[in-house]
C-alpha cells in the first residue's frame, strides 16, 4: 500500500539522504503498463501498439477518490502587505508641473498667486480632477472665495498655456486634441449654471403653468395629428389617393405607437409630460417629439439643392436589385395604367395637361404628376362607379314610379321623381345646398369633365350619399360635416395639383 | 504496521506543532495561488454607533458581534460579600481602582445593584475613548474570539468626526490592538457603497442623530453635510405620549421585566396588577432605569408606531387600524392616532413648537433642503435620483414612503434606495465597510503598521480622505 | 461525490464529553463512543522542559485566560506533543494508579483552550475508538462544536482534520443548531445544561442569533452539590454512610454524598416541580395522568403500579407499610453495599438551576460550594434575557418555536422544560392580545417519539441526533456544497470550511 515516499516518512528518513534509489527508478525508461491489460500481453506487444492500449485502457470505473495520499499542499500564513498587484493598471491622469521661470513667463495672473496655483494643481491631482470634490475640499488659507468655475478656469488655462508653450513631441493633431480637452469657457459655464439654478428656482405656480402649457401643446399636436390622419383616411376611402401632405406619414409613427399599445403610450406620455421641468432632458425631448425626422437637416438640403432619393422600398426592392443605376429623370415619368389609359388621358386633356411631356421633370414635379395620374385614375374609377349607381337609381326610380303609378297616388308622383335622394336621408338638404354652393364657387374655373361629374350630378354632397349607399351606411351621420369638409378640401387639392402641374 | 504508522503520524504532528507555534501573529495571505487569493486578508470591520458597536468579518453580509454601546459602571469597592461578580467574566473590565464596567448584550441590560449606565458617544462622536477601547476589545476578542493583531481593521466614523478623534482611533488600533493595518472610513460613503452607489444623498437616521450627506464619487461633500439630533426629539415625544395621562388612559408605567416580580392578565385598559421586585428597587440607579425605560419605549415604537405616508391628516390617521400593546407590567391598551403622531415628528413641527423652541432639531425635509442648497445646482438632480435611506431610526413603518412623498413635492425625479431587510438598513455603515474592505482594489489604501511607524498620525488624514 | 452512509463519522464535541459514532443507519442510532473531554499529562515527563522554558501551565491560547473560564483545570504544556497526552480509557487506567497526572479539559470554556490537546482527543476517537486508519481514510467527518468559535479556529480545525487525520470530507455543525433540529424545530431557545455551565442559544429560522447567545454558571454540578448538602440533614443517610462508630472525614463525607446523588439522579429518581409548586405538593396529586406523562414520569408511575400488584398478595400489614412508604415517597437505595431510604428532598435536585443563590455561602467541609453564586443568573432569567436581546420581531417566533432543554441531565431528569416554561410566563403577553409582534405563546420541545433509538435517552443526545440528521443530508448531497471535500481543501485551503459549512456564515 505505502509507496516509497510514505515509507520514508514513516521511517523518518529524510528524502535527501536517499538519492541512490530514486534516480535509478526514474532513469529506467519503461513505459507504465496501462490498466486493463495483462502484464504478459503488454510485454509482448510493447507500448507502441497505441490503438490496442487505447482500446484496453478505455473501460474504466469511476475514478476513485484519492484517499491514500495525504494532501501535498500545506497551507501557511503570510505576513500582511498592503500591495495590490493590479495597481499598475490603474491609469493616472498626467499632471502638470511647472518651474519658477515657466510660471513667471506664462502663468502670471492678477487673480492668482503662485502659491494658490500650486495648491490648486496639487489638489486637482489629489482628487483626480473630480471637480465637485475639489471645490468641496478647496481651502486655501488667506485666499479669496472661489467658485468651481474659477478653479476650473484657472486649471485649464494653466494647462493650456503649458501645452502651448512647451515643445511638443507628437504631431499637431494630438497637440490640438490635448489643447481642446483643456478648453473651458467660463462665462458660458456660469450662464449655464445660472439657467440650471433658475430652473430649480421656479415657483410651484410657474412650474404648474409651464406644465399646463406643455400639456396644451401636447394636446394641440395630438389633435392636429388626429385631424390629419382622419382627413387622409377619408381621402383614401373616397378617392383612393394620397392627400399629398408629406407630414401626415411622418406623424403617423408616434401616433400609431401611442394608440396601439396603451401601456407603452402611457409611459411615454408620462415621460413626455414630465420632461419640461427637467432641464437636462430638454435637448433629447425636442427630438423625441418628432422622432421620424431624417437625421439630416432638410433646410440644409434645400439650401444646397440636395435631393435625397429614398427609393420606395416596397415597390422596388422586392423584385429588383436594391441598386439603382444613374438615370434620366424623364425616364421616370409615370404613365397611367393601360386599362384606363384612354379615359385618363382624356380627362387630363380636358384639364389641358400633357402627361407625356414635362418641361422640368424635377423629382417634385414627377411626384406631383404621379399623384395627379393616380388622382385622375381614381376620379375615373369613381365616375364609373357613380355612373353605375346613377343607373341603378334610375332603374329603382323607374320601378318606384311604376309602383306609384300602379297605386294610383298621383299627388306624389312629381315629387318622387325629382327628390329621389330622400329615400336615403332627407335632412341633409341644407348641407347639400351649401356643398353645391361651394362647389359652384370653386368650380368656376373647372374643366368640363369635372363639370359633368359634379355640377351635373348635383355636387360632392351627392357623392357622400352615394358612398354611403356603397358602404352600407358605413359613415356616421355625426361625422358627415367633417367628412364633407375633408372631401371639399380633397377636391380642391386635386384641382390645385392639376393647376400646378399644368403650369 | 500500526506501530509504524503511529510513529509516522507523530512525526508529522511534531513538525506541524512547530509550525503552529512558529506562526507569525499577522494576518495571512493563503499560499498557493497568489493572484486568486490576494484579497483574503481576513479584515475586520468595526462600526461604532450610539446604539451599538458592530464588528464582523469583511465580506460578510451581517456583523458577527452587535453589542450595545452603552455600558454599565459599578463604582463599589470590590469586597468579597458585596455584589461582586466573577472575576473571569468577559463582559467586564476594570477601569479604575474601584470601578468596573459591564459590556455586551449581558452587560448593562442585566440588573445590578448600584450599577450606573453610560454611553461614550455624544451626538454620534466619541467623547470617551477608554470605554470605546474596552468595547471594541470585547467585540473582537470576546465575542468574535479574534486576535486583533492578526487582522487588518477598518473602523467607521461619522462624517462630522474630528481629525483628533480619528487619529486617536488610529493610535488605539496600532498601539493597543497592534493591528497590522488600519483604515477609517466615513459612514456616509459606506452607506452609499452598501447601496452599490458611488454618488448618493445618504439620509442616515440613527438613535440620536439624523444626517444628510451628499456623496460624489465616493467622497463626502463636506459643505453639504447637515445633521441634527432629531431622533432624540422623536423618542422624547413617544415617551411623553406613553407616560402622560390622556382622556383614554392613565400614564403608563415603564417598569422593565427586571423590576417586575410577576404580573397578572388584565382587561384592555384596566389598571395593571403586578408586583414589583422591592428587593431591587432600592439598588436601581436612575441612569439604569432611565436607559431601560428608553428601551421599553424603543420597543413600543418598533412594534406599534408609524408615520403616515402622505403627510398628516386627522381623517387618515383615524381610519388606520389601532394596535394593541402590552407592557411588562401586564398593562395593555389600544393605540390609534397617536401611534402616527410619533413618526410625524421626523417630518413636521408645528409653528407653535418651533416658535417656543428655537433650538429645535431640524426635520428631515429641512435637512435635505439645506444640504442640497449647499450643493452645485447641477448635482442636485443626480443626488435626489440616488437617495439612500439608512439607519435603524428609519425603520419606522411608512418612513420610506413618506420621505418619497416629501421629496416628490420639490423634485421631479426622486429615487430612493431603502433596503427592506432591517439588517441592511440598521447596519448599512458596517455593510459598506464589509464591501469596501473585501475589495482587492482597497488593498493599497490600508495604512500598514510600517507606514504608521514611519509617518505617524499625519498619514491618517492623507490616506483616509 | 457522495459517501457511503456506513463510512460517515459524527463527532460531537461538548464542553466535558465527546461522543462519536460510525455510520448512518436507517434508524439513527445513539453514539457508540462516549469519552470525557479531558486529557492527562504525566507531570514528571515535562518538568525539565518546562523549567527550561521558564514557563509552566501556560495555555497557548491567550483567550482562555480572559473569558468564559471554566473552573475545570487546564494544564497546557507548550512543548507537549499529541502523543504525550493520555486520553480515554488509557487515562482512566493511569489515573487509578498514578497521582502525578495533570488533567486538562480543553473544551470546557466553550472554546478550544489547547490545540494539541484537542487534536489528541479527536485523534483518539477517530483512530482508536472508531478504528479508522489514517492512510486509507474513507470516512467523512461531521464535527459538532460549541457555537461562536472564531473563523481562525474553524480553519485550524479543518486543517487538522485534513492534514493530520486525512479525512475524506469534512463539515462543521454548531451544536445548538443540531439540537434544535433534533427537536424538529427551526426556531426556539436551546438550553444546554452542562456540568458547570448552561449554554442558552436563541435560534431563529435555523440560524443562531449569535448576539443573543449567553451562558450562565449553573449546571449539573450545582444540583449535585446542592442535594449532597441537603442530604447532610437526612439522618438515616448520614447514619448509613458515616456511622458514629466509623465517621468519615468532612471532605470524604461530601464526596461520598456526591457519589450517592450522582447515582440517584442517573437512575432517574428525581422529579422536577414546576414553578409555584413545592416538591411535596406535586406528590399528592398523582391522579393527573396527563401532567405526569407530559413531565415524562410515566415509567415511575407504571413501576409503582406494578409494585402495587406485586404486593397485593402480601400481608395487610405489609401493604399498609408500603402505602405509608409511598405516601412519604421513600426511595430504597442500595449504595456501596449499604441500604437506606431517601426521602422527598431528592426532588429538590434541580432547584439551584432556578435559584443559584441557594448555594451561596453553603459550605461542605472546607470548600465553599460556590464563590460565584451571585454572578450566575437563574435559568429563567438568563433565558428571558437572551430572547430579549433578539430583534423585536423575532421574539414571538423564538418563543413559539419552543424551549428545548438538553444536556446530560435531561437523559435522566424529565420535566425541566415544563418547570422553566412556567417561570418564563412574564415574558409572554396575554394570549388574547391583538398583536402581530408581541409573543403570545410558548411551548416546550422534546426529541420526537419517532426516533425509537432515542426513546430512553430523553433530550440528552439531541446534539448527536441533530448532527446525524445533518450528516445524512450533507454527505448524501452529490452537489457537495455543504461539506469540504478533499479536492476543495486542496484548491481552497482551510478557508473552504467557512464557505462550505453554511451555518457558520
Amino acid at each position: 500500500m505505502a509507496n516509497s515516499s510514505e515509507v520514508r516518512a514513516i521511517l523518518d528518513l529524510p528524502s535527501s539522504s536517499t538519492p541512490a534509489p530514486a534516480p535509478k527508478k526514474l532513469s529506467v525508461p519503461t513505459a507504465r503498463k496501462p490498466d486493463g491489460i495483462s502484464r504478459e500481453l503488454f510485454s509482448l506487444i510493447g507500448p507502441s501498439s497505441t490503438t490496442l492500449v487505447a482500446q484496453l485502457a478505455k473501460p474504466r470505473l469511476k475514478q476513485k477518490p484519492n484517499l491514500g495520499a495525504g494532501s501535498k499542499i500545506k497551507w501557511q500564513w503570510r505576513a500582511f502587505k498592503n500591495e495590490y498587484p493590479f495597481a499598475k493598471y490603474n491609469v493616472q491622469r498626467p499632471t502638470f508641473t511647472y518651474s519658477e521661470d515657466e510660471y513667471t513667463l506664462h502663468l502670471e495672473d492678477s487673480e492668482w498667486t503662485k502659491e494658490e496655483t500650486d495648491y490648486l494643481m496639487k489638489i486637482v491631482a489629489e482628487y483626480d480632477t473630480r471637480w465637485y470634490v475639489i471645490y468641496d475640499r478647496y481651502e486655501f488659507a488667506g485666499g479669496v472665495a472661489r467658485t468651481m468655475e474659477d478653479l476650473k478656469d484657472r486649471y485649464c488655462s494653466v494647462c493650456r498655456k503649458l501645452v502651448r508653450n512647451r515643445p511638443w513631441a507628437g504631431d499637431e493633431n494630438s497637440k490640438n486634441a490635448l489643447l481642446s480637452s483643456y478648453q473651458f469657457d467660463k462665462e458660458r459655464e456660469v450662464l449655464r449654471k445660472r439657467y440650471v439654478a433658475s430652473l430649480e428656482n421656479r415657483t410651484p405656480e410657474q412650474i404648474a403653468e409651464e406644465e399646463a402649457l406643455y400639456m396644451e401643446i401636447k394636446r394641440l399636436e395630438q389633435n392636429e395629428r388626429k385631424f390629419k390622419r382622419e382627413r387622409d383616411d377619408l381621402l383614401r376611402t373616397i378617392a383612393g389617393i394620397d392627400s399629398g401632405l408629406p407630414d401626415i406619414v411622418e406623424d403617423e409613427l408616434p401616433a400609431s405607437s401611442m394608440s396601439s399599445d396603451p401601456k407603452r403610450s402611457k409611459k411615454r406620455n408620462g415621460a413626455d409630460l414630465d420632461s419640461p421641468s427637467t432641464p437636462l432632458m430638454s435637448t433629447p425631448l425636442s427630438r423625441a417629439a418628432r422622432p421620424s425626422l431624417p437625421p439630416k437637416n432638410s433646410a440644409y438640403d434645400l439650401q444646397h439643392c440636395i435631393t435625397r432619393t429614398e427609393p420606395p422600398a416596397a415597390a422596388t426592392s422586392a423584385t429588383k436589385a436594391a441598386h439603382q443605376p444613374a438615370y434620366l429623370r424623364s425616364f421616370k415619368l409615370p404613365f397611367p395604367k393601360a386599362a384606363q389609359a384612354q379615359k385618363v388621358t382624356q380627362a387630363l386633356a380636358e384639364l389641358g395637361v400633357s402627361h407625356t411631356r414635362l418641361v422640368m421633370p424635377t423629382q417634385g414635379n414627377v411626384a406631383l404628376l404621379d399623384q395627379l395620374l393616380e388622382a385622375t385614375t381614381a376620379l375615373v374609377d369613381t365616375k364609373k362607379a357613380v355612373d353605375k349607381i346613377e343607373f341603378d337609381i334610375q332603374v329603382l326610380k323607374n320601378r318606384l314610379g311604376m309602383q306609384g303609378a300602379a297605386a294610383g297616388t298621383a299627388a306624389e308622383e312629381g315629387d318622387g321623381g325629382t327628390e329621389g335622394m330622400e329615400v336615403d336621408d332627407g335632412n341633409d338638404a341644407d348641407g347639400d345646398a351649401d356643398g353645391e354652393g361651394d362647389g359652384d364657387g370653386e368650380d368656376g374655373r373647372a374643366q368640363s369633365v369635372l363639370k359633368t361629374h359634379f355640377n351635373v350630378r348635383t355636387g360632392p354632397a351627392v357623392n357622400v350619399h352615394l358612398l354611403r349607399g356603397f358602404c352600407g351606411h358605413g359613415i356616421d351621420t355625426g361625422g358627415d360635416k367633417a367628412a364633407k369638409a375633408n372631401l371639399i378640401q380633397g377636391v380642391c387639392c386635386v384641382k390645385f395639383m392639376a393647376y400646378r402641374v399644368h403650369r | 504496521m500500526r506501530e509504524a504508522e503511529q510513529t509516522g503520524h507523530s512525526e508529522i504532528v511534531d513538525q506541524s506543532r512547530n509550525f503552529w507555534n512558529a506562526r507569525p501573529s499577522t494576518p495571512r495571505i493563503l499560499a498557493t495561488d497568489f493572484f486568486a487569493r490576494v484579497d483574503e486578508v481576513s479584515a475586520l470591520v468595526i462600526d461604532i454607533g450610539t446604539s451599538s458597536v458592530r464588528a464582523g468579518y469583511a465580506g460578510d453580509d451581517t456583523p458577527k458581534a452587535v453589542i450595545p454601546t452603552t455600558y454599565g459602571l459599578l463604582k463599589t469597592a470590590p469586597d468579597a460579600d458585596s455584589a461582586m461578580p466573577d472575576a473571569t467574566d468577559p463582559t467586564q473590565a476594570t477601569t479604575g481602582a474601584s470601578s468596573k464596567i459591564y459590556m455586551g448584550q449581558f452587560g448593562p441590560s442585566v440588573w445590578r445593584a448600584g450599577m450606573e449606565v453610560s454611553n461614550p458617544l455624544n451626538d454620534g462622536l466619541i467623547h470617551d475613548f477608554e470605554p470605546i477601547t474596552a468595547l471594541m476589545r470585547h467585540a473582537v476578542v470576546d465575542v468574535m474570539r479574534c486576535n486583533p493583531s492578526d487582522h487588518p481593521i477598518l473602523v467607521t466614523e461619522p462624517a462630522w468626526n474630528t481629525p483628533a478623534n480619528r487619529e486617536r482611533m488610529a493610535e488605539i488600533m496600532f498601539e493597543e490592538f497592534q493591528v497590522p493595518a488600519f483604515y477609517i472610513a466615513n459612514t456616509g460613503v459606506l452607506n452609499a457603497f452598501a447601496a452599490g452607489k458611488g454618488s448618493a444623498l445618504v439620509i442616515d437616521v440613527g438613535q440620536t442623530m439624523a444626517s444628510v450627506t451628499p456623496i460624489v464619487d465616493g467622497f463626502v461633500l463636506r459643505k453639504g453635510l447637515v445633521y441634527s439630533p432629531l431622533p432624540k426629539l422623536v423618542h422624547a415625544h413617544a415617551r411623553h405620549i406613553l407616560t402622560n395621562p390622556n382622556q383614554q388612559r392613565r400614564g403608563i408605567d415603564l417598569f422593565p421585566h427586571q423590576l417586575v416580580a410577576n404580573k397578572q392578565q388584565v382587561e384592555v385598559g384596566a389598571p395593571p396588577r403586578f408586583t414589583l421586585r422591592e428587593d431591587r428597587l432600592k439598588g436601581t440607579t436612575d441612569s439604569w432605569r432611565n436607559w431601560y425605560e428608553a428601551r421599553e419605549v424603543e420597543e413600543w415604537i418598533q412594534s406599534v408606531a408609524g408615520v403616515l405616508e402622505q403627510g398628516w391628516n386627522d381623517q387618515v390617521a383615524a381610519s388606520r387600524p389601532p394596535r394593541q400593546y402590552e407592557f411588562p407590567t401586564g398593562y395593555n391598551c389600544w393605540f390609534a392616532q397617536e401611534r402616527y403622531s410619533v413618526g410625524e415628528q421626523f417630518f413636521w413641527h408645528s409653528p407653535q413648537l418651533m416658535a417656543s423652541n428655537p433650538s429645535l432639531p431640524k426635520t428631515i425635509p429641512a435637512l435635505i433642503t439645506e444640504s442640497l442648497r449647499a450643493c452645485d445646482p447641477e448635482l442636485r438632480q443626480v443626488l435626489v435620483g440616488n437617495v439612500v435611506l439608512t439607519g435603524g431610526g428609519s425603520l419606522f413603518a411608512g418612513f420610506g414612503d413618506r420621505l418619497s412623498a416629501e421629496l416628490a413635492r420639490s423634485f421631479p425625479h426622486v429615487k430612493i434606495h431603502s433596503p427592506g431587510n432591517p439588517v441592511e438598513r440598521r447596519y448599512g455603515g458596517w455593510l459598506g465597510g464589509s464591501v469596501l474592505a473585501s475589495l482587492g482594489t482597497f488593498h493599497q489604501l490600508w495604512i500598514s503598521k510600517e507606514e504608521w511607524t514611519e509617518h505617524g498620525k499625519a498619514i491618517v488624514g492623507q490616506r483616509c480622505k | 461525490m457522495s459517501f457511503r452512509d456506513s463510512n460517515v463519522i459524527i463527532i460531537e464535541t461538548g464542553r466535558t464529553v465527546i461522543r462519536a459514532g460510525l455510520g448512518l443507519h436507517d434508524l439513527l442510532k445513539p453514539p457508540s463512543v462516549e469519552i470525557s473531554a479531558r486529557v492527562g499529562l504525566r507531570k514528571s515527563v515535562f518538568t525539565n522542559g518546562a523549567e527550561a522554558n521558564g514557563k509552566t501551565n501556560i495555555s497557548e491560547d491567550p483567550l482562555a485566560s480572559t473569558s468564559r473560564a471554566s473552573s475545570l483545570p487546564q494544564n497546557g504544556q507548550r512543548n507537549a506533543a499529541v502523543k504525550d497526552y493520555l486520553v480515554g480509557v488509557q487515562l482512566d487506567e493511569v489515573l487509578a494508579t498514578e497521582s502525578d497526572i495533570a488533567i486538562s479539559w480543553p473544551f470546557a470554556d466553550g472554546d478550544i483552550r489547547d490545540w494539541t490537546q484537542a487534536e489528541a482527543l479527536w485523534k483518539y476517537v477517530l483512530f482508536n475508538q472508531l478504528q479508522r486508519r489514517r492512510v486509507q481514510n474513507e470516512s467523512p467527518v461531521l464535527l459538532t462544536l460549541p457555537p461562536g468559535l472564531s473563523r481562525d479556529s474553524h480553519e485550524r480545525i479543518c486543517q487538522i482534520f485534513f492534514e493530520r487525520f486525512n479525512v475524506a470530507g469534512f463539515s462543521i455543525l454548531e451544536r445548538p443548531v443540531g439540537q434544535i433540529y433534533a427537536a424538529n424545530s427551526l426556531s426556539g431557545v436551546v438550553i444546554d445544561i452542562g456540568h458547570e455551565k448552561t449554554d442558552i442559544t436563541p435560534i431563529y429560522d435555523g440560524f443562531i442569533v449569535h448576539s443573543a447567545r449567553t451562558s450562565t454558571s449553573v449546571g449539573t454540578r450545582d444540583c449535585v452539590n446542592y442535594l449532597a448538602h441537603l442530604l447532610r440533614s437526612n439522618q438515616s443517610v448520614m447514619a448509613a454512610i458515616s456511622p458514629p462508630e466509623a465517621p468519615l472525614e468532612p471532605n470524604a463525607i461530601h464526596s461520598t454524598l456526591v457519589e450517592l446523588v450522582d447515582q440517584v439522579w442517573k437512575d432517574g429518581h428525581v422529579k422536577v416541580p414546576s414553578d409555584g409548586e413545592t416538591a411535596a405538593a406535586e406528590d399528592e396529586g398523582v391522579t393527573d395522568i396527563a401532567a405526569v406523562i407530559v413531565a415524562g414520569k410515566e415509567r415511575a408511575l407504571i413501576e409503582s403500579g406494578m409494585k402495587k400488584k406485586a404486593t397485593a398478595k402480601a400481608s395487610a400489614a405489609e401493604q399498609a407499610r408500603l402505602r405509608e412508604r409511598e405516601a412519604q415517597d421513600l426511595l430504597p437505595v442500595k449504595f456501596k453495599g449499604l441500604e437506606f431510604d431517601l426521602g422527598k428532598e431528592r426532588h429538590r435536585f434541580c432547584e439551584p438551576l432556578f435559584d443559584p443563590t441557594l448555594l451561596r455561602g453553603k459550605t461542605t467541609g472546607d470548600a465553599t460550594l460556590r464563590s460565584t453564586a451571585e454572578m450566575s443568573l437563574p435559568l429563567q432569567t438568563a433565558v428571558g434575557h437572551a430572547v430579549a436581546q433578539t430583534e423585536v420581531d423575532q421574539r414571538q417566533y423564538i418563543w413559539s418555536g419552543g424551549l428545548f432543554v438538553t444536556g446530560d441531565i435531561t437523559r435522566h431528569v424529565k420535566g425541566i422544560g415544563i418547570a422553566l416554561q412556567s417561570r418564563l410566563a412574564p415574558f409572554i403577553v396575554n394570549p388574547e392580545l391583538q398583536t402581530d409582534v408581541q409573543p403570545r405563546s410558548m411551548r416546550v420541545l422534546n426529541v420526537p417519539e419517532y426516533f425509537p433509538e432515542y426513546r430512553d435517552t430523553g433530550n440528552g443526545f439531541a446534539a448527536f441526533l441533530g448532527a446525524s440528521i445533518v450528516a445524512k443530508i450533507t454527505f448524501n448531497d452529490s452537489g457537495g456544497k455543504n461539506f469540504v471535500s478533499k479536492a476543495d481543501y486542496t484548491s481552497m485551503g482551510p478557508r473552504s470550511v467557512i464557505e462550505m459549512a453554511p451555518t457558520l456564515l
